[in-house]
């Protein structure tokens, strides 16, 4: 193993950093493992789609173990050959503030990279990088590009300097420029454009302990990422678990049959509370796979999260490209006194489409307290208010429209059901209709709304609680909608959008919606200013 | 900093709008559409009256009566939405100012949309076989913000469009950004 790491470092030695060398380079050997785990990754995603044909040739299989083997035996060694083949393909150049990849056996692909179009520049190391100190990046150009290039198995310290490289080039487009200088009421610049020279110098503003993302794990749901890793084998865990208690001698229908009401009453509520005791601890564990030994930093005009105890990332966002700020909080968290911070950069659509562990190149910032949250974002957006706004409350017309159109119909059609059915009580019926209409109840107490020269804020949520931050120079379009009934109640909804997607204000005031629409329009048109 | 904003609205003809309310599209754009919907109905219509009454695989009586009523019922319901669906491109309308280009719509629901100029990113006149046929197109503009909707206004005249479009071009924030 040695001799890889030895080989690779020829190739590509740390002085060898000079952004105007104009020969191709060939990544280390290390990268034939990534190609091995993208490839097997692959073949896993679409073994879904192969089961029925495992089903029918079941028997088949059975029958003839060694086929079935020697066809396992035959895919790992495509996989293999691919890989290693995909490896010598893969060759990369740096010159002229651009990097260029190329690779792909059957599809060649070439990607052209320009530094300064370059968005976000993020280190990945998988724990197969890291037992040798390497490194994948992935540059993201930003949606309307769409294209995006990755450099693979790059030693460490190659790739953090490359990272420098990149973000100190600044480019000459001065749509770029203006960014870390907006958001001032002003319009004057907030911060100078002058400290270029410390731009690079990381300052920490955040980490988070084990027990945070303990606490992250219980309130929020996290166990989709285990869920995810474990989504092939799914079938086989229930198989296991069946056989197991079948091997201990539960069987469940003889208790139902025999035990009395009061005591299956007490295994259905333990067997509730184990399976949300296993959920919970999955989700701890999901968490911590996820934001294990997670830092947030800060440079002068960009934030750069590093977290994951299997695979580490590191996402840098300038803030220029924030779109968003979004506190979270769920019911849990609200109790906990913790919010899930978020900013947004383009449409998650857009980001996801080409990395498939979603949310782990977001800038999420897990289950922090008011005050840390205020600080992290105020460093995007300076004098946001977003801690302490006075949220205004949208029309009650909103639970009229929602129990005329949502509960009532749903009551009517279960009290028909209930008068022709014996099965189904009539409390039942008052119940849920109780329940609908407190829900739309809820959901009205937590719709919010305000805006000041610079921001719109809006709240929402039923037991948890969101609230968004928007800021108003990035703004793409605005739609002013109102229907028969909310022309005659002077209501108006707005609909916001922004690079990151869109966002609602129902049921306002006709003059208020007016004067925001208005505004918004004002600002962004008058000042135009970069939206990323 | 000096405030030199205006936003006014710009003609394209020899205008007649003069308040911020929205230009109709094309006189005979509802009509076009209309038809469209009209003749796609009876072509369906047709091959589902064929299909029950030709005399090859002969239906059953009953399950004949049935298809009858099944195919008036849906050709009624059709007829109902492209009734609605003539007012509802009636109800359509345009707006384009210095500085933005707003789409009116909707007969229920009243939807002012908006999209400032300097947010867009790029810009399409895009003409069917049938806008071609009535000399008409389609305006499209894109912005970040774009995922589940475009922005598209529908039943301009082709001159009117290709104005619209160059006077987008035109923008000084269009092209700082182009």
């Amino acid at each position: 193993m040695d001799n890889i790491t030895q080989s690779s470092a020829k190739q590509q030695p740390m002085s060898d950093i000079d952004v105007d060398d104009n020969s191709w380079h060939r990544v280390s050997p290390l990268a034939i493992l990534y190609f091995i785990e993208k490839l097997f990754l692959g073949l896993l995603n679409n073994i879904f789609y192969m089961l029925p044909m495992f089903i029918v040739l079941w028997d088949e299989i059975k029958a003839n173990p060694w086929i079935a083997a020697g066809i396992i035996g035959l895919i790992i060694t495509l996989i293999t050959i691919f890989a290693i083949w995909s490896f010598f393909v893969f060759r990369y150049r740096l010159s002229d503030g651009t990097v260029e990849v190329k690779s792909g056996i059957f599809a060649k692909k070439h990607v052209n990279l320009p530094f300064n179009r370059i968005q976000n520049v993020k280190i990945e190391q998988p724990f197969y990088y890291r037992l040798f100190d390497y490194s994948s990046m992935a540059f993201d150009s930003g949606g309307s590009l769409n294209q995006e290039a990755r450099l693979i198995a790059l030693p460490l310290a190659f790739a953090k300097e490359l990272q420098q490289e990149i973000n100190a080039f600044k480019p000459a487009n001065p749509m770029t420029d203006v960014e870390s200088t907006s958001f001032d009421e002003d319009g004057n610049p907030t911060n100078s454009q002058s400290a270029n020279s410390n731009a690079s110098v990381e300052t920490v503003e955040n980490t988070r302990s084990i027990g945070d993302l303990v606490l992250h794990g219980i309130t929020s749901n996290r166990i989709y990422i285990i869920l995810a890793a474990a989504a092939p084998f799914v079938n086989d865990i229930f198989e296991f678990f069946g056989d197991k208690l079948e091997g201990f001698g539960v069987d469940i229908q003889s208790h139902i049959d025999n035990d009395p009401m009061w005591q299956i009453s007490i295994y259905a509520i333990s067997l509730f509370l184990l399976v949300i005791g296993i959920m919970t601890i999955l989700s701890i564990i999901g968490a911590i796979i996820m934001f294990y030994g997670y830092t947030l930093s800060r440079t002068e005009d960009k934030y750069i999260r590093r977290s994951g105890l299997i695979t580490k990332h590191e996402v840098s966002v300038p803030f220029s490209r924030i779109q968003i700020a979004i506190m979270k909080q769920d019911f849990l968290d609200i109790l906990f006194g913790r919010i899930n911070l978020r900013l947004d950069q383009l449409n998650a659509q857009i980001a996801n489409a080409n990395v498939s562990q979603s949310g782990t190149n977001k800038l999420i910032v897990p289950s922090v307290f008011a005050y840390e949250c205020r600080d992290i974002i105020a460093h995007v957006f300076p004098e946001h208010g977003l801690h302490e706004v006075a949220f205004k409350a949208i029309s009650t017309r909103f639970i009229i429209r929602y129990i005329s159109f949502f509960v009532v119909p749903i009551t009517g059609i279960l009290s028909y059901i209930a008068y022709h059915n014996e099965g189904l009580s009539a409390w039942v019926v008052l119940v849920i209709s109780g329940l609908l209409t407190a829900i739309v109840y809820g959901r009205w107490c937590r719709w919010g709304y305000q805006y000041n020269d610079a921001y719109i804020y809006i709240r929402k949520g039923l037991l948890g609680r969101d609230r968004y931050c928007l800021p108003i120079t990035k703004i793409q379009r605005i739609t002013y909608s109102q229907s028969l009934f909310m022309r005659k109640n002077k209501l108006v909804s707005l609909k916001i959008y922004l690079a990151s997607g869109s966002y609602t204000i129902p049921m306002i005031d006709e003059d208020h919606a007016k004067r925001v629409y208005n505004y918004v329009l004002y600002k962004v048109e008058s000042e135009a200013k970069a939206w990323m | 900093m000096e405030n030199t904003f205006s936003n006014h609205i710009l003609h394209f003809d020899d205008s007649r709008i003069q308040s911020p309310e929205a230009t109709p599209l094309a006189e005979h754009y509802a009509m076009v559409n209309t038809a469209v919907s009209i003749v796609t109905l009876l072509i369906i219509i047709s091959v589902a009256l064929v299909a029950i009454f030709q005399p090859i695989w002969p239906m059953p009586d009953e399950g004949r009566t049935i298809a009858v009523y099944i195919a008036s019922g849906v050709t009624t319901f059709f007829l109902l939405l492209i009734g609605y669906g003539y007012f509802a491109e009636k109800a359509k309308g345009y707006c384009v100012r210095e500085q933005d280009i707003t789409l009116f719509k909707g007969l229920i629901f009243r939807k002012v949309i908006t999209q400032p100029i300097c947010r867009i990113q790029h810009i399409e006149v895009k003409r069917g076989p049938i806008d071609r046929k009535v000399n008409l197109a389609k305006l499209h503009v894109y912005s970040a913000g774009d995922i589940a909707q475009t922005f598209e206004i529908p039943g301009l005249d082709l001159t009117l469009a290709n104005s619209i479009r160059n006077e987008i071009l035109a923008h000084k924030d269009m092209q700082h950004h182009g």
